[in-house]
């Protein structure tokens, strides 16, 4: 570790220790009840506990299947459509602004929608899960292909391509790094709507156990559950999405973020 | 240091027949609207360039030599008069005029090799014979070593001598050297100076390189043409009857570089001038 990351990494280590050092003496001040706000100590046991009686993994399970089939079907569909986009003026002109309209509206507005075309099931969650994902994954796809670069494509005629040769070896790439964020940025929406539709209707997943403590009146499985869920949101990008997006950005020479 | 350059067309089954391309530049008129008026880039402008010639377009920055060769690369198909590539007329792209830009725009997701053989597989070329014509190319420009290095982990002056290896790889007749080398420094500028003018003797390709650079033109060209400032006409024509390779030192060149530095200035002047008059009556 260089010492710069070492400073860094002492400094949260201290900001984090002084944070719960804080909770947990306002708990012991005992200004509210503790039903309305727990101690660090009954978040953790209740996180162990969820833990050890295998609620929380198989939420979890449950959830990040969800996520994955939900995110499946939208990069299958919003990627070729934002390709397309991208290419066919007619379509970014007349379909292109429906999909920039949309997308301003957050998917979860369509669970009433999709309770009463599917009925009280998978389907109707997994259709929230695609609303949320497809639109932005679309939309950068489209953006990096309308966006490549003019000297790429002057070279690449010069040189032979035309057609699919050209959509492949040329604009696909130069894309590249902007699908990727698209991507990025369509599993943190995937990932919103999901929970937000398992706390309002659908059964097991993440969401259901926040509204079961609610039910229960149960604040520190409230807040545990909340800790595996930022820390789930934060693993898959730190794992996949921004490494994947560094090495693009670092290979094809674009400035790193 | 002069290193012998690979053979090229050994084998049977790499070599092409020769082919018999004169580019034929026929009275071709260029505009282009803009704000308030239409632009006239290039007017009446015509020349011919043998096969196997270095002939080089030189003319002061935005006379319309960069639109002429883009026009000549069929990559701008919106002019008047006549473009011919042989016999036939320029009608859009082809490899067998290929155009080194002063970006080298490679392609980033490709390494070396790959962006080299990028044409061929364009092609559809078998990938054996694909890997071979790139790696004899990549030879050429000395750059072997570097097969398999990332475009960003190169030296500008090393991704033009790739841009140079992707372009000769389709196998032109005609190389057309847009300003290629003017963001090098001079000391790279003068080693890719012998290098071209290596593989130009090797491989008897027939380039058109423009530039603003006196000197540079003096130093490679056969036949260098003068252009005015826009609207782009030829001026004047140079034959550097000059012995290969040339030295940037020798007297005679140096007197070449006088006269058409002379020619220029004329040029400039004339431009300067009308730029005042245009002040001096109120300008816009």
């Amino acid at each position: 570790m260089k010492k710069s990351q070492l400073a860094k990494f002492f400094n949260q280590v201290i900001f984090f220790a002084a944070l719960l050092a804080a909770w947990e003496i306002l708990f012991r001040l005992k200004l509210w009840a503790p039903y309305i706000f727990p101690s660090p100590s009954a978040v953790a046991q209740s996180l162990v506990g969820g833990f050890m009686d295998g609620s929380y993994p198989i939420a979890i399970g449950v959830s990040m299947m969800r996520i994955c089939i939900g995110f499946g079907i939208s990069l299958v569909i919003g990627l070729p459509l934002g390709l397309l986009l991208g290419r066919v003026r007619f379509l970014s002109d007349t379909l292109g602004t429906v999909l920039n309209g949309l997308q301003t509206l957050p998917s979860i507005c369509w669970l009433p929608l999709a309770l009463i075309w599917f009925g009280l099931n998978e389907s109707a969650i997994l259709f929230v899960v695609v609303m949320g994902a497809v639109l932005s994954i679309a939309i950068a796809a489209e953006g990096g292909v309308k966006n490549t670069p003019p000297p790429y494509l002057r070279a690449a005629h010069n040189l032979g391509a035309s057609g699919w040769n050209l959509y492949r070896h040329v604009i696909f790439p130069a894309a590249l790094p902007s699908i990727l964020t698209g991507l990025r940025l369509g599993w943190s929406f995937a990932w919103r709507s999901l929970m937000a539709g398992e706390l309002i209707y659908i059964t097991l997943g993440l969401g259901q156990l926040l509204a079961m403590g609610r039910d229960l009146n149960d604040l520190a499985q409230v807040m545990a559950v909340m800790l595996v869920i930022i820390a789930l949101g934060l693993a898959v990008d730190r794992a996949v999405f921004s490494p994947l997006e560094r090495n693009v950005r670092r290979k094809w020479g674009l400035s790193p973020r | 240091m002069f290193v012998q350059a690979p053979p090229l067309f050994s084998t049977t089954a790499l070599s092409t027949p020769t082919k018999t391309v004169t580019l034929s530049v026929q009275q071709v008129k260029k505009s282009f609207a803009g704000n308030k008026s239409i632009v006239h880039v290039l007017d009446d402008v015509s020349f011919d360039v043998a096969r196997g010639e270095f002939l080089c377009l030189l003319g002061p920055s935005g006379c319309g030599k960069s639109t002429l060769l883009s026009l000549i690369a069929g990559l701008d198909p919106d002019y008047q008069g006549r473009i011919l590539d042989g016999d036939k007329e320029v009608r859009g792209p082809s490899t067998d005029r290929v155009v080194i830009f002063q970006d080298p725009t490679l392609f980033p997701w490709l390494d070396v090799i790959e962006n080299i053989a990028f044409g061929l597989a364009m092609q559809h070329k078998p990938k054996r014979e694909r890997e071979a014509l790139a790696a004899r190319y990549l030879r050429m420009v000395h750059l072997a070593r570097f097969e398999h290095a990332a475009v960003h982990e190169l030296s500008g002056g090393m991704k033009q001598r790739v841009a140079l290896a992707r372009a000769l790889a389709v196998d032109p007749a005609v190389l057309l050297m847009d300003e290629p080398f003017a963001a090098l420094d001079a000391q790279t500028r003068d080693l890719l100076h012998v290098e071209l003018e290596e593989i130009w003797a090797s491989t008897l390709k027939t380039i058109v390189f423009v530039t603003h650079n006196v000197r540079e033109a003096v130093r490679l060209g056969d036949r260098v043409l003068v252009m005015s400032a826009r609207p782009g006409r030829i001026l004047r024509e140079f034959r550097i009857d000059l012995p290969r390779p040339r030295s940037m030192e020798d007297h005679a060149l140096v007197e070449y570089t006088r006269a058409i530095s002379a020619e220029l200035r004329t040029e400039v002047d004339r431009v300067l001038a009308a730029e005042r008059g245009f002040w001096k009556r109120g300008g816009v």
